[in-house]
């Protein structure tokens, strides 16, 4: 598959990045060749497979539903936010 | 042109787990900002999420109470999209494998399809300032239950019987508070209208933001209009498009929410943090066993207690009214006058003063007192709506409120007719005038009667009485 200025244009607002004009030639030679390599997988033959999300035979584990909280995390993370107020995270507005 | 009104219905219910669905993160409501944090909902880099086994147990409850198939593997996947409220730039739902799928509830008697309910993480709230947002994260990650429904409903009106029979069924088995208010249960609907008789489906539009049932009846009202004339005017294909648009209980409006349908690409993939949930036979079958549901309720109720089909529906409408009837029943109070009393006189009371059941002054031991003593004809009827409305004020037993205001029924003939001689003897003319043939004065000697009592006499009694004593 080819990455092609249109999409990478897509990638980009998806992302929220923002690709340097000089740099997009590179990028997207590198982006076409990870989904090459990727494709190399389409060479198996999975027909007949049951569908799997993961290589592996076991099932997540469950936690049981009890409260476990520390409330300086919370507290050390918004003091180390680039911005807040109180205990709130302040970010531009949004609406 | 005739339409038919096309309507399927996105619930969001917040699970009632005390921790949230990745973290042991409590779930609570208004605590201080960021407080009910850790790595794992703030998205630091490097924490892993762990299921609560919980919201699983709640998602099955669910899934049995519409009739739908438990998926015994089910997996959550990625949606990315960017918004301050979501710390990871990803929500992990489930898309390609919900946990339930395929049910249907009734609402008055048709069959509304459920096509899918499946497990997420709801966001953060953002608080908008006038320059600036702020973000608390104290919500991020806690568990919902989103059900979709089939694009079954045909009107305002269904769409509101079909929510209202969720709202009741999530009560019963008790997997959310399903508070509208505090936004426990959310609806976006997505409506579309076609010409009669038309088989297809129509563009759809999909109405967020709207938080309680009048609202989403008045934004879906809206909603068909502004498409019914857009199809009239000619327009339909440029003003109906397939978007999101926000409703505005203010104005009573929709208007459109996203400008570029680009940032909808959600990107969905499965979530690599996670492997497959596998439910197993004995979790199946304990979290399959629910309560009565509504409908079962009210079938019991016509059945066992001989209530009216009406009656019945009323009082099994919501868990809270359902317990309060059965507590009075089981208390010793009479089927007939426990329904009247409950539906009639305190819920009318209650409406008035804007209060739900679970915040009525009296509670059910006191309401089921106040009707055994009018069973029992210690007080008649129209005295035990004043004690009502004293009981609504005033946190007095009923025998207090009965004596406090002196509405003890007569029942004593000697008293009765103590009263009785002294009206008579008052209106000896018009005694004169009954027996000579006015006999239409009789009521007007029953209620000078009642009056002298004060209204605690026992009419029945006094009928009779006066009846032998002008003979």
């Amino acid at each position: 598959m080819v990455i092609d200025d249109k999409l990478l244009s897509k990638l980009e607002e998806l992302s929220h990045l923002k690709v340097a004009p000089e740099k997009r030639e590179e990028i997207k030679e590198e982006l076409s060749n990870i989904l090459n390599f990727v494709e190399n997988l389409n060479q198996l033959d999975t027909d007949g497979l049951p569908d799997k999300f993961s290589m592996r035979d076991t099932y997540s584990h469950l936690r049981d539903d009890n409260i476990e909280v520390d409330k300086n995390i919370g507290k050390s993370v918004v003091e180390n936010s680039p911005k807040y107020q109180d205990s709130s995270f302040v970010v531009p507005r949004i609406v | 042109m005739e339409f038919e009104v096309v309507i399927g219905l996105e619930v969001h219910v917040q699970l009632n787990t005390k921790t949230k669905l990745f973290c042991s993160c409590p779930t609570s409501f208004n605590e201080k900002e960021n407080s009910n944090t850790c790595p794992t909902c703030l998205a630091l880099p490097g924490a892993l999420p762990v299921i609560n086994r919980e919201a699983i147990h709640k998602a099955i409850q669910f899934g049995t109470a519409v009739n739908a198939s438990i998926n015994r593997y089910s997996k959550f996947d990625r949606k990315n999209y960017f918004y301050p409220d979501l710390p990871s730039g990803y929500q992990i739902s489930q898309f390609y494998k919900p946990i339930v799928e395929n049910g249907y509830i009734e609402v008055n008697g048709r069959k509304i399809g459920i096509v899918r309910a499946h497990l997420e993480a709801d966001a953060g709230k953002n608080i908008h300032e006038s320059n600036y947002s702020k973000v608390d994260l104290n919500r991020a990650g806690t568990p919902l239950l989103e059900i979709v429904s089939a694009p079954d409903l045909r009107s305002s009106d269904e769409a509101i019987e079909y929510l209202k029979k969720l709202h009741s069924i999530v009560r019963y088995i008790d997997i959310s508070d399903a508070n509208m208010q505090e936004g426990s249960f959310r609806c976006d609907a997505n409506v579309s209208i076609r010409p009669k008789g038309d088989t297809k489906l129509y563009t759809r539009v999909e109405i967020k933001n709207i938080n309680s049932f009048r609202f989403i009846q008045r934004a879906i009202d809206y909603e068909v209009e502004r498409q019914i004339e857009a199809w009239e005017d000619g327009v339909y294909e440029d003003e109906v498009i397939q978007e999101t648009r926000l409703y505005d209980s203010v104005k009573n409006e929709t208007r459109s929410m996203r400008g570029k349908e680009e940032s909808a690409d959600y990107r969905y993939f499965p979530e690599p943090d996670l492997l497959e949930v596998y439910i197993d036979d004995e979790t199946l079958e304990t979290y399959s066993k629910i309560p009565e549901l509504p409908d079962e309720k009210a079938e019991r109720f016509q059945t066992e207690l001989g209530l009216s089909e009406y009656d019945a529906k009323v009082i099994s409408s919501s868990i809270e009214l359902a317990n309060f009837f059965e507590e009075m029943i089981n208390s010793g109070a009479s089927v007939k006058n426990s329904v009247t009393w409950l539906t009639v006189e305190l819920l009318g009371r209650l409406n008035k003063n804007n209060l739900p059941i679970t915040s009525s002054p009296i509670s059910s031991s006191k309401l089921s007192d106040l009707v055994k003593a009018i069973d029992n004809k210690t007080i008649s009827g129209k005295a035990g709506k004043d004690i009502l409305d004293y009981l609504m004020e005033h946190d007095i037993s009923v025998d207090e409120a009965i004596e406090k205001l002196g509405l003890k029924q007569v029942n004593d003939d000697s008293a009765i007719l103590k009263l009785i001689d002294e009206v008579l003897s008052k209106n000896s003319d018009k005694v004169e005038e009954y027996k000579q043939g006015k006999t239409k004065l009789f009521g007007f000697f029953v209620g000078q009667v009642m009056k002298a009592s004060r209204g605690s006499a026992n009419p029945q009694k006094v009928n009779e009485l006066l009846r032998s004593k002008l003979s």
